[in-house]
């Protein structure tokens, strides 16, 4: 384990400092980071500034309650996706309900398109969103990749998509503090792998 | 509590103690009392190992165990830090016998929130003042990496802005806000 080897600009590039304050560090990157700052004036007054500034944070009344509720979302997103996606166990992808109906009414209009070099999802600008969350989800509810932009479009490489079969994007609009605003159902991808012959 | 004050170094230790030891308490009283209180979970106890700590960092000064002043913050580290292993293995082999009183105890405050438990309550309402008088676009910025504990990123994209400029912003606000608390001139290039 290191002592005091670590670089301010390591510290600055991975956002030391804040991890260490909110608890994120585990013991084996705590330490040298512990060991930079017992040297660095520099690092260490980021660490003290930052812990009088958390000791404010009731007061002014902005909880962290977005890492809970961020949890509790992908979970129920995850949840809702395998237990509805996943017939049986090595059995055919059967498209959940939701699908079949059409996607659910929302603000938040999703296309997907066949773009030049993979599956592309585009949408219409939410009033209000400073950012969106873009999901991509495997027919059995596996995560392929979730990116947070502030674009309205987004693509993946074609030859990313490994699973054969259908892929389903989904996205959620973003006030700048995090909160939802809008949230589209889960659009059919176009353009991804074909599932084999049988 | 002060660095100087208590048994450790007698009564009277603040009237008497050498320059070295102040200024010794200066540089490093603040860290090991950080690293300490998170390590144990616990303010009393981390100020307790901060004493202890710079007792026997000021000792070994005085004995010329220590060679070369430029290792003197590895030294003081890695001393706190073996006092912290030996405290958690003392704890270890008492918690049975105590395991009823502990039980019985408040909860105390666990990793990083007993950070927060440093900071006095007239410090605190200097900063909720300094806070305050930041613009609203820079104290958005604090909400969201110290309150909310968002991601780096994630505050850039909501922000529009690189995670390079997110860095030098934030460098920008706590300079701001140290100059606000009076810990630090007004930056006349800034």
């Amino acid at each position: 384990m290191s002592s005091g080897d670590l670089t301010c600009e390591q510290v600055e590039r991975d956002q030391l400092d804040l991890k260490y304050l909110h608890g994120r560090l585990s013991p084996e990157r705590a330490e040298p980071f512990e060991a930079h700052f017992f040297g660095c004036d520099r690092c260490w007054d980021l660490v003290r500034m930052g812990q009088e500034v958390r000791a404010t944070r009731p007061v002014l009344g902005a909880r962290p309650t977005r890492p809970w509720w961020l949890a509790a979302a992908a979970v129920l997103v995850g949840a809702l996706g395998i237990g509805l996606w996943r017939a049986s166990p090595g059995n055919e992808t059967v498209a959940p309900d939701n699908l079949r109906a059409g996607p659910a009414p929302s603000a938040l209009d999703v296309r997907a398109l066949a773009g030049g070099t993979g599956p592309t999802a585009i949408w219409n600008i939410v009033p209000g969103a400073a950012s969106y969350r873009v999901r991509l989800f495997t027919g059995d509810g596996g995560l392929v990749t979730e990116r947070e932009i502030s674009d309205t479009s987004f693509a993946v490489p074609g030859d990313s998509l490994v699973t054969p079969g259908p892929h389903y994007w989904q996205v959620q609009a973003l006030d700048r503090m995090g909160r939802e605003l809008a949230r589209s159902g889960l659009i059919e991808a176009a353009g991804a792998v074909p599932r084999p012959a049988p | 509590m002060s660095p100087l004050s208590g048994g450790r170094y007698g009564e009277g230790a603040e009237a008497t103690a050498s320059s070295e030891d102040r200024e010794l308490a200066a540089r490093f009283w603040e860290r090991v009392r950080l690293f300490a209180s998170r390590r144990l979970g616990d303010v009393s106890l981390g100020e307790d190992l901060a004493q202890e700590t710079l007792h026997r960092v000021s000792a070994a000064l005085r004995e010329g165990r220590v060679d070369n002043l430029q290792a003197l913050p590895a030294f003081v580290f890695q001393t706190a830090r073996n006092l912290c292993l030996q405290r958690h293995r003392s704890a270890a082999r008492e918690s049975s016998a105590l395991g009823r009183w502990r039980a019985e105890q408040p909860a105390e405050a666990e990793g990083a929130d007993v950070l927060q438990a440093l900071v006095g309550a007239e410090r605190a309402a200097a900063v909720r003042r300094a806070l305050s008088l930041l613009e609203p676009g820079d104290r958005t910025l604090i909400e969201q990496l110290y309150y909310e504990e968002a991601a780096s990123a994630v505050v850039a994209v909501r922000l529009r802005i690189t995670p390079e400029a997110l860095r030098v912003r934030k460098h920008r606000v706590l300079r701001r806000l140290a100059v606000l608390l009076g810990d630090r001139e007004q930056d006349v290039t800034s």
